[in-house]
């Protein structure tokens, strides 16, 4: 809900601006320089030790071409909306689970959050020691219960991109609970109040109340995980380096490929650009769809 | 059966069952955690002998030969400074700016903050770049100060965007009233409204803390060896031919030990925190 | 001139001259003092002595060198980007054999020829095996002095080789001897013999993930079979019969003998299943050679033999050499180059090489080779020689282009030993990709 300041106090508006100000220059300055720079280099081929050439929109007509870049595209949206959806169910599950008081809710509260703070790379690292195809510990539980995982759940074409969304599940799925925790304790009480008199089931309070009530925070969840899954680098490659084929090449993987392995800079800003063009958009869309129904504007 | 038995009954089953899935959860989060520590504390060898030995004798040789050869305190230093310089500049100049964003009406500010927001859709990768370039011509180039500049970008739109909804959730009323006594609104922001939002204070600093603490890519590109932070240090033990794994569990423990002792200090405030946060 | 003053003169001589000479030996004894270089290592066995080194050196020098250890990847792209935007942020570097082309065509690290004329005696250059010098060398340019040399081999568990048992059952099944497979089929033979899944044994393991991985394990066996990525004259010739028949062994080898997971192998985890005895053969490098005797990571010491890697009839055995060079960075100061020079002299030295060799080090001098307590400690060693002498450093290409090719073929081997592509599928895409980087 929006607050203004009544007219007697714009003398109030002159002054607030200077708390504007300091963000916007550092966002200028260390934001939207570099951004800026990518668009340009993008227009050019150049490799990195070798002087760059000006080849106009050459990159990106390059890129409708490029079957590797545009599956890892497809890739890119499969993880996302898996990964985002699975850990919006899970979390919205989870946090009505610890909804109670008590001690041991509290613990497990700050214990579950361990996945999320821990360090995302070496994390990846470790599912990587676990998911292990001959060695790990997960292969072995699942081959002792008799489960067919062919050669190893992150080396078979058709497991390899879930055993990676189920890391990211794993890492994320705890900032989801907490934030829907915070949404849940801050339900007004009276609407259920209302709904219990009259005679509603819980799974009617739920679907009816809590679950619109909660709507505004969980598009935000939802948009923060989206836009930070479109850029997941760090976990696939220390798990499956983008392996088996181009299983789990992610759009971002494909950038840091072109980019670093073959030291394409200019072919990998007109990649990264498109992915945020995708992410502008997707943000965009959120927006609309959180802020224009619910409220007038902000 | 009576219809109360029949219904305590039901109520012991949905306990028990609510009991087992709790502990299942537990499990699923905090065994590869559990895992981290065990790892440390035994030889690289027995980390892969099947069936997995799940009793053993810890031995202290992993971390002896980390903190032997490797300079994990400065490591740790420089991940430290690096932390609490970007919590410091993200708060610095976030928490105004969703103050403003709360309290002030004008054109451009939905356009402003979506921009803002939109920060976290760049992928970080083609940023470093000219960044790091840009560092080289202010001579600012593997210094942690540039760590600390690259990240507050992402921070502070995070920190402007959370406080402006725990701004929001204050009534304007007492800064009102301030008004009317003659405060000036800096007074009005700085004696009324910045109090009353600490939990939301408290979370976008711990956020802006563990963001920094963990980061991998900006520091991997910014920094000089000297100025090397925890995570390249667990990556350095990460060989190709040969994989230390039980170093890099061992300096894993340690990264993760600071990030554990601030969240328990500082539970209670961050999940009031997040909920003015994010839902107006 | 009075006789006493004669006397106090040349006193006065001698005195100036003792303490010149005194003074002279003082800073003469510490030439670089204060000055700090950075080295960015590989994270390879060798590295964590070369950090001691590195701070023994300033004992030496009064030059302190901090090592900074890298994994694959992150060393390549950090030097790369720092060379390209000037950073000057390592003055010294290990060099991948591979990159000796890329690195000398964009002049990122220094020729360091002159510097090895000038100090030709010093140096004893006569005693580094001439195959160490491919680890730095191309066009005429030597941008990175041979540091630690690896030889390929095929490793093999010579217990169960010469178990009686075994050798019994072998010949009945296949009608000769069991010993070191000499070509493809008897590998193939000894392979399937050995491969026995419910005793968890494996004839024969490689890489299979996809990246660097696959790719420089496939290239090893591309040779076996003859071939090459570009011939002589420059054509493209990946997809060659020779080639096809290695990659088809290839695909057999994780389809047939090696454990499952292997399609997901790095290197680390193709050691990692020889060194617990699960797969018994693999074609390796020297430098994980001391590894299989430390009992706190293996299992299997005391057991393994290095041998030549069997090729097909027709094919003279390729001693596969690799291994790492160091290159002084391009951009720094001339003062600090010449530290660097000191440090790479220093470190080369036979009595460092010969410290080092015992921390886990890898060779490049033939005096280290032929050291009697060095060769009483490490039984191989004699081994390594002959295939130092016989090395071939053209057993992977050092192209300009490399990194662009491993990367390419990291992908299509990996999706023919995963089926997505048949072997001539994926041969065909490599070369019509590679051939596309030179029509640039």
């Amino acid at each position: 809900m929006l607050v203004g300041w009544t007219k007697r106090c714009f003398k109030g508006k002159r002054s607030l601006f200077l708390f504007i100000l300091p963000i916007t220059l550092y966002m200028v300055v260390f934001f939207l320089y570099p951004v800026i720079y990518g668009i340009f280099i993008s227009f050019y081929d150049y490799s990195l030790g070798s002087p760059r050439t000006f080849i106009g929109l050459q990159n990106y007509v390059l890129l409708t071409h490029d079957n590797q870049s545009i599956n890892s595209l497809f890739t890119t949206a499969i993880f996302v909306a898996s990964a985002v959806l699975s850990q919006l169910v899970l979390g919205l599950g989870i946090a009505l689970l610890l909804n109670y008081e008590g001690k041991t809710m509290n613990i497990i509260r700050t214990g579950i959050l361990l996945p999320t703070v821990f360090t995302p790379l070496v994390g990846g690292l470790v599912w990587k020691a676990l998911y292990h195809p001959d060695l790990g510990l997960i292969t072995y539980y699942l081959q002792a219960l008799g489960i067919n995982i062919g050669r190893g759940l992150t080396v078979e074409r058709s497991t390899a991109l879930f055993s990676v969304v189920l890391v990211d599940i794993w890492q994320w799925t705890p900032l989801m609970v907490i934030i829907i925790l915070a949404g849940l304790k801050s339900l007004p009480r009276e609407p259920y109040e209302a709904g219990m008199v009259d005679g509603a089931s819980s799974w009617h309070l739920f679907q009816y109340i809590t679950l619109p009530l909660l709507r505004p925070i969980l598009g935000v969840a939802l948009l923060i995980r989206s836009l930070d899954a479109m850029k997941i680098f760090d976990i696939i490659w220390a798990i499956t380096g983008g392996g088996p084929g181009t299983a789990t090449t992610v759009t971002n993987l494909r950038i840091y490929e072109v980019g670093v392995q073959h030291l394409r800079i200019g072919y990998a800003s007109a990649l990264s650009n498109v992915l945020l063009v995708l992410g502008v958009i997707t943000g965009v869309l959120f927006f609309h769809f959180l802020y224009s129904k619910k409220y007038g504007g902000m | 059966m009576t219809p109360l038995q029949s219904h305590r009954l039901k109520n012991r089953l949905l306990w028990g069952l609510r009991v087992l899935t709790i502990g299942a959860v537990v499990c699923f989060f905090l065994f590869p955690i559990y895992w981290v520590f065990a790892t440390s504390f035994r030889e690289r060898i027995d980390m892969f002998r099947l069936p997995p030995q799940w009793i053993f004798k810890p031995i202290w040789d992993n971390f002896k030969y980390i903190f032997r050869t490797m300079p994990v305190s400065q490591w740790a230093l420089n991940s430290s400074v690096i932390s609490v310089g970007t919590m410091m500049l993200s708060l610095l100049i976030g928490v105004p700016a969703g103050y403003a964003f709360s309290r002030v009406k004008f054109r451009g500010k939905r356009v402003l903050l979506t921009f803002i927001l939109l920060t976290r859709a760049i992928p970080p990768l083609v940023i470093a770049l000219p960044f790091r370039v840009m560092m080289q011509w202010v001579g600012l180039f593997g210094t942690r100060t540039a760590v600390i500049l690259i990240d507050s970008v992402y921070n502070a739109a995070f920190t402007a965007w959370l406080m402006s909804g725990i701004f929001e959730s204050i009534p304007v009323d007492l800064e009102e009233a301030a008004l009317i006594d003659g405060c000036s609104p800096i007074q009005a922001f700085w004696r009324i409204a910045l109090p009353l939002s600490k939990p939301g204070l408290v979370t976008s600093a711990l956020f802006a803390f563990i963001f920094s603490w963990n980061d991998f890519l900006f520091a991997l590109t910014l920094t000089s060896p000297s100025t090397a932070t925890l995570p390249l240090g667990m990556l350095s033990t990460y060989g190709v031919m040969s994989i230390g794994w039980t170093y890099m569990t061992a300096l894993g423990c340690i990264a993760i030990i600071p990030v554990i002792v601030l969240s328990l200090l500082l539970q209670r405030y961050y999940v009031s925190g997040l909920t003015f946060g994010g839902v107006k | 001139m009075k006789p006493w003053k004669k006397l106090v003169g040349l006193l006065l001589i001698v005195c100036f001259t003792m303490v010149s000479i005194t003074l002279l030996g003082i800073t003469q004894e510490k030439p670089y003092k204060g000055t700090v270089l950075r080295l960015a290592s590989m994270a390879d066995q060798y590295a964590d002595y070369l950090k001691v080194l590195g701070e023994k050196f300033e004992e030496v020098s009064g030059a302190k060198v901090e090592v900074d250890i890298l994994g694959y990847t992150e060393l390549y792209a950090k030097i790369t980007s720092d060379y390209a935007t000037d950073t000057k942020l390592y003055d010294l570097a290990t060099v991948d054999i591979v990159w000796s082309g890329g690195f000398a065509q964009k002049k990122w690290t220094v020729d360091l020829t002159p510097l090895i004329l000038r100090d030709y005696v010093e140096l004893d250059v006569p005693d580094i095996l001439p195959v160490m010098w491919t680890q730095g060398s191309w066009e005429g340019k030597q941008v990175a002095f041979p540091m630690a040399g690896y030889a390929n081999s095929l490793i093999y568990r010579k217990d169960l080789f010469d178990d009686p048992e075994e050798k019994v059952a072998f010949k009945a099944e296949y009608g000769y001897e069991l010993r070191l497979p000499r070509t493809m089929d008897e590998m193939r033979d000894v392979a399937t013999f050995f491969t026995r899944p419910d005793e968890n044994l494996f004839g024969l393991v490689a890489n299979g993930a996809r990246g660097p991985a696959v790719a420089q394990d496939w290239m090893e066996y591309m040779r076996a079979f003859g071939g090459q990525i570009v011939d002589e004259e420059g054509n493209v010739v990946v997809n060659s019969p020779e080639c096809l028949a290695a990659l088809e062994f290839f695909v057999d080898i994780f389809d047939k003998w090696a454990p499952p997971g292997a399609i997901g192998y790095w290197w680390d985890d193709r050691e990692t299943t020889y060194r617990i005895g699960q797969s018994i053969m693999q074609s390796s490098w020297s430098i994980a050679r001391a590894g299989y005797e430390d009992p706190a990571i293996s299992l299997v010491f005391g057991k393994t033999a290095m041998g030549v890697t069997p090729t097909v009839p027709g094919v003279l055995p390729r001693l596969g050499f690799g291994g790492w060079g160091i290159g002084i960075n391009a951009d720094i100061d001339p003062e600090r180059q010449a530290a660097a020079w000191a440090f790479i002299k220093w470190i080369t030295t036979p009595e460092i090489q010969k410290e080092w060799m015992l921390h886990d080090g890898a060779p490049i001098r033939l005096s280290t080779l032929l050291d009697p307590e060095l060769n009483a400690k490490m039984p191989w060693l004699s081994t390594m020689l002959k295939l130092f002498i016989h090395g071939d450093g053209e057993y992977r290409p050092r192209l300009p282009e490399y990194s662009q090719i491993q990367s390419i073929l990291g992908l299509c081997v990996n999706q023919a030993i995963t089926h997505e592509l048949t072997p001539k599928e994926a041969l065909d895409k490599a070369a019509e990709e590679i051939k596309a980087l030179y029509s640039k």
